[in-house]
């Protein structure tokens, strides 16, 4: 009877890890006050060198908070940027993850549509103190290539890499 | 991934596992033996190529010479993957007798393909599954030694598919800067059936078992695609098997739903494994 009740307890437990749900932590894990410590421009161009037009240290800040009202997946922010001309961008707006952590969207900042207009990072680091995320182009500019469909049409492609410490 | 999936496996798996505990034949408390066991197996999967396989021709056949290395085609075998797990062994009688089985298992698989552009820029198609099976099995057993079962299981396959850019400097990106970027996710849930045979030697049984799942249920699974529902990508948020459609005329794919289906990725696999059973012995103590 002790054995019976060892291995049920044994495959109750297994049962409960396996069936643990998908939760979207990652947002809940980016809420705070963050520091753009580096933002880095390049151009890849086609024999895999790349050719370096921004590095820039404290960049400006982002600050990810609770929207109003709640919501589970979703996040507000405060992106201010000034690049290597001093100009000054603000974006406020909302922001949602994928449920790998693998992107971070933020929505609608480039126009006011569902379509293209989100910016989508790619996550390259994800840790508590530490993210760095890239976004990509094309000569057209970042975030949409013009042809969105062949990646052969162009001659070379623009990555934007921001590297955010938590304040 | 979808709590149906899990209540749904879950009312399966208490009713076969009250119905297996109840199951073996009343010879009396001396008469059958309870034994603990641990599992390792690899699994042969199989899986219906034919939604993947229209996407590869259909892209490598769309951009044609603008890919100096196409998608090479499935062959259906590419998510075979170990499981690891424990369960509960049952056995009655010492020289033939009843025996049943039921255990919990997990696993992962995943593959990797890639395609390359005439300018050094590749895109790669990447699959990661996560497996959780629930297996109930009876049948005899002669001398505790030779062992053969009926199969059946609950399977329930979690998939995410990338499809990334990965440039020329090695960047590799899952943003919107090209349309079929994204991860795509979606789950499949199978009843299985099957059969399986093995060979215990003291502890350890050798087994090897063939299993396919039900068609077609539970029903209306094939109507379900693999969906990217966090990309600003939409229209449409499905991965297509038929790329032309999906690069242009985009009303006529969703219409048509031409996307991948989930139940693509389900199939019959043959299983070789190993069990060590604790206990299970009738006559022991």
């Amino acid at each position: 009877m002790k054995k019976l009740i060892y291995c049920c307890s044994i495959l109750s437990l297994l049962s409960m890890i396996a069936c643990k749900g998908d939760k979207f932590k990652f947002p809940d894990r980016l809420d705070g006050s963050w520091k753009i410590v580096k933002s880095e421009r390049w151009a890849i161009l086609a024999d895999g060198t790349t050719d370096q037009f921004e590095d820039l240290s404290d960049a400006g800040s982002m600050q990810i908070y609770e929207p109003s009202p709640p919501a589970e997946t979703l996040k507000e922010f405060l992106f201010t940027y000034t690049n290597f001309q001093g100009d000054q961008v603000q974006f406020n707006s909302l922001l949602y993850t994928d449920v790998a952590s693998s992107r971070v969207m933020m929505s609608q900042v480039l126009c006011n549509s569902p379509f293209e207009c989100d910016i989508v990072w790619t996550v390259d680091v994800n840790k508590k103190n530490k993210q760095v995320w890239s976004v990509y182009g094309t000569e057209a500019g970042f975030f949409y290539a013009g042809n969105r469909y062949d990646a052969s049409s162009n001659d070379f492609h623009l990555k934007w890499t921001i590297t955010l410490e938590r304040e | 991934m979808n709590c149906l999936h899990y209540s749904r496996t879950a009312l399966w798996g208490l009713t076969n596992l009250l119905l297996f505990l109840l199951s073996p034949p009343s010879y009396g408390q001396d008469n059958f033996s309870m034994g603990f066991s641990l599992i390792a197996d690899y699994g042969i999967n199989s899986f219906d190529t034919r939604g993947i396989n229209d996407f590869v021709d259909s892209y490598n056949d769309f951009w044609g010479s603008k890919l100096s290395s196409p998608y090479a085609r499935f062959s259906g075998k590419e998510l075979s993957h170990a499981n690891f797990g424990a369960g509960l062994r049952l056995v009655s009688g010492t020289k033939v007798g009843f025996t049943g089985h039921t255990a919990f298992l997990l696993g992962f698989g995943q593959h990797q393909q890639v395609a390359e552009w005439e300018n050094g820029v590749q895109n790669e198609l990447g699959f990661k599954v996560r497996d959780w099976q629930w297996t109930f099995s009876s049948g005899v057993h002669l001398w505790n030694t030779v062992f053969l079962e009926g199969y059946t299981g609950a399977h329930i396959r979690r998939i995410r598919m990338t499809h990334t850019t990965i440039y020329q400097d090695g960047s590799r990106s899952l943003s919107s800067e090209y349309k079929l970027n994204g991860l795509y996710n979606g789950s499949v849930s199978s009843f299985d059936v099957g059969f399986q045979a093995g060979i215990r030697i003291k502890p350890v049984m050798l087994f090897a078992k063939v299993v396919w799942p039900l068609e077609n249920f539970p029903p209306g699974k094939d109507l379900v695609s693999l969906l990217d529902e966090d990309s600003p990508n939409f229209p449409p948020t499905d991965f297509p098997s038929d790329y032309p459609s999906y690069a242009t005329d985009v009303i006529g794919f969703v219409e048509e739903d031409r996307g991948l289906k989930t139940d693509d990725f389900e199939g019959m696999r043959i299983v070789f494994g190993v069990e060590f059973i604790f206990g299970a012995r009738v006559g022991e103590k």
